[in-house]
């Protein structure tokens, strides 16, 4: 009789739960036990030493893994953590790509620093991402998706066909169509260029370490457990005085810088950008990097994303 | 009077069943019987899995192990609708209407597995509930709470069910209309349908219950007839608030 | 005037296609709450069953049947194709996903699309075919409607297409599978409650989704000509613009919201520029969105506290 009125549901939902989620969880369960110090040094080795043990063109991939880190680590902001089904997320990364190649190439012709170059590009995929941010604040669920992805289609579609801007100057073709911008400069840091495979895999392996560190505290803060209260369920959240479109704001910003940074240095590897690098097919590869590794854990969508990169060139 | 109703058949019998979502398991050893003509309660708080007993009975979800008889066969592996089609009927909680579609049409739904001529079931539906002869060609969203009720118990009847489920029929309404519902209930039991009532508003549905079986977390904790389970002490001062 | 009348023509003769295709995004997601990025390649491999079937009986020059029976048998082996495709894409794509997250259906979805564009790639090539309708419908027979006549071809797709609209609303209004189907995406649960056979009722509405679909895809190609293993994507995505704006899982709305499109299509091509359809289009849904959230015949959904 002692359990009528006492709310065993509550007391073990601890024992029902499984932390994980996805193809990963096994392994990351295995990881979890190791000590914290451990487990840093282990994983930082191994990225470290990896493009000295590899060949050069190896390294490649490396680097095709890591730009799918940092997608990912992007996406798993918007998606994984706010829970805002953002299908225009690859539109990020184009702008960022397009935007630098604009501006780091004989196009305009333009030929800014970089260390002026990169945070105005970041700024501006952040206020991208903060316009893209609107409609959602009346969307919900598979309405945000499809806008979002209408977005994504209008991009591809604008930077296709109407690089040449018909009010502005008819010689002009900003984005170079269908055939892209070739010739993009190469990263130059204060007098030092990343112009080669294994400096372009060290530049995007300290991003992405920074990335982690500051997505892993932005977790723990107080606006990491208000997405989370988002994601859930966004009603109680907004009844709980949560400041919702905000916050929808702030996840499409994050996300939407993060994807312009990748960009901006996809188009210095690539040295070029064409329509066709920001289509569908890629965003699925995004997707499908956070989602096989585990929405919504950092640790998940990154080994998601070196699961994945991996794939196309194995 | 559960005497001389312990006399008859089973028509529906739990045995040993476990159910789980995924990895959390819901029901435990569930075991419950009701015989044909009986008013069974099932009672129960928030999340002790009531409304998955009823799912597992309607094989909406499948327990992992032990057996489910109906109407004197195994039903246990069988599907949904083979199990309405052998008798079994619900009026499910919120009543679950179909919105935008026009009362008519509803109750056309509860005699969807029937291919014979129904319009004698909906003469008996109308006639307990005159009101949605009148209604029959309004959006059954736009009908008020208790009006919708009747579409779902109506609903359900269309099916000429042997075993009528009933789950939470006192949710949502009020205090009057809760009354009125149960009187409702009776009125189809009496006339040969036998129900189970999945209820956390113990007072009234062991008002109207002939045995009462009582569940918490996921086990039943007490099982008995309605009489004794009223006076009992746990359970006045768990449910009925005395 | 003239010219106006011949982009309406035009945006009828589009928009009916769009409806038809729009139709099988909006009744799946009705049902599901899936949006079925295959069905543009369900609409391609339907316009190429048609051809198949052309190619086999003689071509449009030496046709080896009556016409009429030529076009009758391009439908229903696009019907037969579509459906096929469509119903083996609910049992294999998304039946087992059924239960997951809502994004895993929808990267299955893309990827089925993927895979249906690289198989038709394989069987038919990247070369386009052509139908040569107008030797299998000669160019100028016509109805005169004021200063301008409208091709058979033309006439021929908006009566089928219409005809086709009502069959399926008389459909879902009065018959029992029907009324099933409007349960099922309803509530899905309190479908199955009263018997129905939700899975039956699934395979049902993918059946008849892809069938329109398919018949969509012979129109096109009756109308246009060209059929090729991309043809899909672009009318595919134009479709769900319809289905959207419309407001999905409304008949009625994808019926409307095909026709719109079509008329928007039309006529920036017809004043504007064939540059500025696409743009303009996606414009469009993303302006309707923006005024109505769920389209234009889109209703509230229930949301549970």
């Amino acid at each position: 009789m002692s359990q009528i009125g006492v709310d065993q549901w509550v007391e073990q939902s601890d024992e029902r739960r499984d932390r994980y989620s996805g193809w990963t969880a096994p392994a990351r369960r295995a990881f979890d036990k190791l000590p914290t110090g451990w487990k840093l040094a282990v994983l930082l080795g191994a990225v470290a030493v990896y493009p000295l043990l590899v060949p050069q063109g190896e390294i490649r991939i490396g680097i095709t893994v890591l730009l799918l880190a940092m997608l990912a680590l992007g996406l798993n902001v918007v998606v994984g953590w706010a829970g805002l089904l953002d299908l225009g997320f690859v539109a990020f990364y184009g702008f960022g790509a397009y935007f630098y190649a604009i501006v780091a190439s004989d196009q305009l012709p333009a030929h800014w620093p970089t260390w002026i170059a990169i945070p105005i590009i970041v700024a501006a995929s952040a206020l991208l991402g903060a316009l893209l941010s609107l409609p959602s604040r009346r969307l919900v669920g598979d309405y945000l998706a499809i806008m979002t992805l209408f977005f994504a289609q209008i991009f591809v579609e604008l930077v296709r066909n109407f690089g040449r801007l018909p009010f502005v100057s008819e010689d002009l073709d900003l984005t170079g169509g269908p055939n892209g911008i070739p010739g993009v400069e190469a990263w130059d840091l204060f007098g030092f260029q990343i112009n080669s495979f294994k400096r372009h895999y060290y530049l995007l392996l300290i991003l992405t370490v920074v990335l982690i560190a500051g997505l892993h505290n932005l977790n723990a803060s107080r606006t990491g457990r208000a997405w989370r209260a988002l994601r859930e369920d966004t009603l109680a959240a907004e009844h709980m005085t949560t400041p919702v479109n905000k916050l929808k704001l702030l996840a499409f910003v994050v996300g939407a810088a993060i994807a312009g940074l990748a960009g901006s240095i996809f188009a210095a590897v690539q040295v070029g950008v064409f329509p066709n690098n920001f289509a569908l097919p890629f965003l699925i590869t995004i997707y499908a990097a956070v989602i096989l590794g585990g929405s919504g854990s950092i640790s998940g969508v990154v080994l998601g994303a070196v699961a994945i990169g991996y794939i196309p060139d194995a | 009077m559960s005497d001389e109703m312990s006399d008859s058949a089973a028509l529906l019998t739990l045995s040993d069943i476990n159910t789980f979502y995924g990895q959390i398991h819901i029901l435990q050893d569930i075991s419950m019987e009701i015989r044909i003509g009986e008013l069974v309660c099932l009672l129960g708080g928030n999340a002790s899995g009531k409304s998955t007993t009823l799912k597992t009975i309607l094989g909406i979800v499948s327990p992992r192990s032990g057996t489910i008889e109906f109407d004197g066969a195994d039903v246990t592996e069988k599907s949904t609708s083979f199990r309405i089609a052998q008798g079994m009927a619900i009026v499910p909680e919120n009543r679950r209407l179909f919105a935008p579609m026009t009362v008519l049409e509803n109750l056309e739904m509860g005699a969807y597995l029937r291919d014979d001529d129904h319009s004698e079931d909906l003469e008996q539906v109308y006639q307990l509930f005159p009101l949605l002869a009148d209604r029959k060609g309004q959006l059954a969203g736009t009908l008020s709470g208790g009006e919708q009720q009747m579409v779902a118990m109506g609903r359900a009847l269309m099916s000429r069910p042997k075993l009528l489920l009933m789950d939470e029929p006192s949710m949502g309404l009020a205090p009057i209309l809760v009354e009125q519902s149960f009187e409702i209930i009776q009125q189809v039991h009496e006339a040969g349908v036998s129900i189970l009532v999945v209820e956390q508003n113990a007072n009234m549905a062991l008002s109207i219950a002939d045995h009462g079986y009582v569940l918490a977390t996921g086990r039943i904790v007490l099982a008995d007839t309605a009489e004794v389970l009223t006076e009992h002490e746990g359970l006045k001062k768990a449910y009925l608030g005395r | 005037m003239e010219f106006f009348l011949q982009q309406t023509v035009n945006g009828l003769t589009l928009g009916s296609v769009y409806a038809l295709l729009a139709l099988g995004y909006s009744m799946v997601y009705g049902i599901l709450k899936l949006l079925n990025f295959a069905h543009g390649e369900v609409y391609m491999f339907g316009a190429f069953a048609g051809y198949g079937v052309l190619t086999v009986l003689g071509g449009a020059s030496a046709p080896l049947v009556p016409i009429w029976l030529m076009i009758l048998l391009m439908f229903l082996a696009a019907i037969v194709v579509s459906s096929t495709i469509g119903v083996t894409l609910e049992r294999f794509a998304y039946r087992p996903l059924r239960n997951s997250t809502r994004i895993a259906p929808l990267i299955s979805a893309v990827g089925a699309s993927f895979f249906l564009q690289a198989a038709a790639l394989l069987l038919f090539t990247a070369n386009s075919r052509t139908y040569d309708a107008p030797k299998l419908i000669a160019i100028q027979t016509g109805i005169p409607i004021g200063p301008i006549r409208v091709w058979m071809v033309r006439v021929l797709v908006i009566v089928t297409s219409f005809t086709l609209m009502i069959l399926l609303t008389l459909w879902v209004n009065r018959t029992r599978t029907g009324k099933a189907v409007r349960a099922v995406s309803y509530d899905r649960e309190a479908a199955a409650m009263m018997g129905i056979d939700v899975d039956k009722v699934i395979v049902v509405t993918f059946l008849i989704g892809s069938a329109l679909a398919g018949v969509g895809g012979v129109m096109v190609g009756l109308v246009f000509g060209r059929v090729f293993h991309l043809m899909g994507f672009v009318a595919g995505l134009k479709a769900f613009t319809a289905a959207v704006v419309g407001g999905i899982g409304s008949i009625p709305g994808a019926m409307f919201g095909g026709l719109l499109i079509g008329f928007a299509e039309a006529y920036t091509t017809g004043y504007l520029s064939s540059t500025f359809q696409n743009l303009i289009v996606f414009g469009l849904l993303i302006v309707v969105l923006l005024v109505r959230p769920r389209g234009l015949f889109g209703r509230q959904e229930l949301v549970k506290v």
